[in-house]
């Protein structure tokens, strides 16, 4: 499993640096490519400018929280799995997060081993289809297709404050 | 006094001879004028020609003034006994008004002499006291009194009869005839008789309802007293228990700041122990791991403890408290040179309850135990056992330190005194 390349990319959200820098340095081991955000910010900036695989994301951020990037992600990008990484230990949380879409809820801290499981199975139901729009049975929430009698006005998403606009 | 006539026929004959100022000089003139009369009439002309004799002519003259001032003095007299008359007649008026404000007062009224035995009471005062007059006329008003106020009566009827009356209003406690005490405020001075006092008036006010009403408010107000305090007491426990919630928040915000650095460092060290080729880099790094995830314990246990929850009634493992509450406090226990010895019984079916307040009670009684100890226990120990007794679950803490003075006994329960020692760590910071 050491250095075994593989094709994924993950972006990892941790406000924390020390955190932030060891689960990118273990999931790189594990042979993904991995992209850091330190906020919420940068993390929609990346997120509107490239596809990731998956995203691990902390909940406790300054400015743009995990719940509020979830909230944008499964409306604009809601293929792509997201699983929580946080301090917030509560049973309430993890409620609301999986209700908003998250596929997995890790709590810190955990062990590195957990992480990459956690990262290998994610991706193993993504490439099976489970978090495909479609699969689902549901029409993706986009632009393009306003639901019925509803009126959009056309946003050029940007970092994602737009969104919240609708 | 009046309608008396022996007496009143006396003094008028007293009166026409002896009383009067004027008596000597007109008993004077009515000899002396008759006299003058015969003296002169031997030479004046006028009696020849009438012809009366003069010695007559004398006599007459005196009888006549005999008769008059006879009866200027029944006139006097007459006016005189007519002004007694019109006195009495007012003292007996005053002596009504006397009678009706002694009968009709609303307040007790009475007279007794010097040596204290009573001479006359009004109504009220009969019926306030349910004596009979004949029967309170027997008394005394020492008699009445309970014996710790006679002192006090003897000076109060001494000062009476020295300035003839009473300087500052007194109170006593008059028993009644079904034994019970009526309280009074008294205000007497001295009656005169004949211009000499012979006995003591008082006017006396029933202030029992007055009294009980004071006591009352004693009762109401110590009751009142006692209710501040328990509500001043009641409040310092809230105060109590709102210092331990902000002590739970810190703890949990603390408790959340370490899990970043904790899960850096576990997670590094996880790293370079699948690296590290070198055997004893590789013990160290293992030992560094086996160390967070230990400080990673601590801090969920924490955390847990910590955290606000509502009670919940479910099934829990007592014997998993126990182990989270020794977790909890093992450290601590270790720098206090305390053995925990614990004596699970295996398989114990769960309980119904909250895991957190049995938690906080376990804690409890382990801090006491804690504190407890003093210097002479050398062999420190505290035990925990569960048992399993006819489908019950029994919990045993027990440790051999003093045990707990009686006077703490009481104040057991209460939270406020067991985790002195954590409010103390984290005032020194």
């Amino acid at each position: 499993m050491e250095d075994e390349k593989r094709n994924e990319t993950i972006l990892v959200v941790d406000d924390d640096r020390s955190v932030r820098e060891v689960i990118c340095a273990s999931l790189k081991k594990e042979g993904y490519s991995v992209v850091p955000a330190e906020n919420g910010k940068e993390a929609m900036d990346m997120i509107t400018r490239r596809a990731f695989d998956m995203v691990f994301l902390d909940i406790r951020m300054p400015g743009f929280n995990g719940k509020d990037i979830l909230t944008l992600m499964g409306i604009s990008h809601p293929e792509m799995p997201v699983a929580m990484l946080t301090a917030v230990i509560s049973p309430e949380v993890e409620q609301e997060v999986l209700k908003l879409g998250a596929v997995a809820y890790l709590k810190k801290p955990c062990s590195l081993h957990e992480i990459a499981q956690t990262a290998e199975d994610v991706l193993a139901r993504k490439s099976r289809g489970e978090f495909a729009v479609h699969a689902e049975g549901k029409e993706p929430e986009t632009l393009d297709a306003p639901p019925e009698g509803k009126q959009y006005t056309e946003t050029n998403i940007d970092f994602g404050e737009e969104v919240l606009g609708i | 006094m009046v309608g008396d006539k022996g007496l009143n026929l006396g003094r008028i004959v007293r009166g026409l001879f002896w009383e009067s100022k004027g008596l000597k000089l007109e008993i004077a003139l009515v000899f002396l004028i008759p006299g003058f009369i015969y003296f002169l009439a031997g030479d004046l002309r006028f009696s020849h020609s009438l012809s009366i004799d003069r010695s007559l002519m004398a006599l007459i003259t005196m009888v006549i003034m005999m008769l008059w001032f006879i009866y200027r003095r029944v006139a006097e007299l007459q006016r005189e006994i007519a002004q007694r008359q019109e006195i009495e007649l007012m003292l007996k008026e005053i002596e009504e008004r006397y009678r009706a404000l002694f009968d009709r007062s609303l307040d007790l009224v009475f007279v007794h002499g010097f040596n204290g035995k009573f001479l006359d009471a009004n109504n009220v005062m009969l019926n306030c006291l349910g004596y009979t007059r004949e029967e309170l006329l027997s008394f005394s008003f020492l008699d009445l009194l309970p014996d710790d106020e006679k002192e006090l009566a003897k000076q109060v009827q001494a000062e009476i009869i020295k300035t003839s009356q009473q300087k500052e209003i007194a109170q006593f406690r008059i028993r009644r005839k079904d034994g019970e005490y009526v309280d009074i405020e008294v205000a007497a001075s001295t009656v005169v008789q004949w211009g000499k006092p012979y006995a003591i008036q008082g006017v006396a006010l029933n202030i029992s309802e007055r009294v009980k009403a004071g006591e009352n408010l004693l009762s109401m107000n110590e009751k009142l007293r006692q209710a501040v305090d328990r509500i001043r007491t009641s409040q310092e426990q809230l105060l109590q228990s709102e210092k331990l919630a902000a002590v739970g928040q810190l703890i949990s915000g603390v408790a959340h700041e370490l899990n970043n650095p904790l899960m850096a460092i576990s997670g590094y060290a996880e790293m370079f122990s699948h690296s590290i080729k070198d055997e004893t880099e590789r013990r160290y790094v293992l030992s560094l791991n086996k160390q967070s995830e230990r400080a990673i314990g601590i801090v969920r246990n924490l955390l847990s403890f910590a955290r606000k929850q509502e009670a919940e009634n479910i099934p829990i493992s007592v014997n998993e408290v126990i182990n989270s509450v020794v977790a909890l406090r093992i450290y601590e226990l270790k720098l206090d040179n305390i053995n925990v010895e614990t004596d699970l019984y295996p398989n114990l079916p769960p309980v119904i309850g909250d895991f957190q307040r049995l938690q906080q009670v376990f804690l409890n009684l382990l801090i006491n135990s804690e504190q407890a100890f003093d210097e002479s226990v050398n062999d420190r120990k505290v035990s925990i056992r569960t048992e399993l007794i006819d489908g019950k679950v029994e919990i045993h803490f027990s440790d051999n330190g003093s045990g707990f003075p009686k006077i703490c006994r009481d104040e057991f329960s209460n939270p406020s005194l067991l985790p002195r020692r954590l409010a103390r760590e984290l005032a020194s910071g």
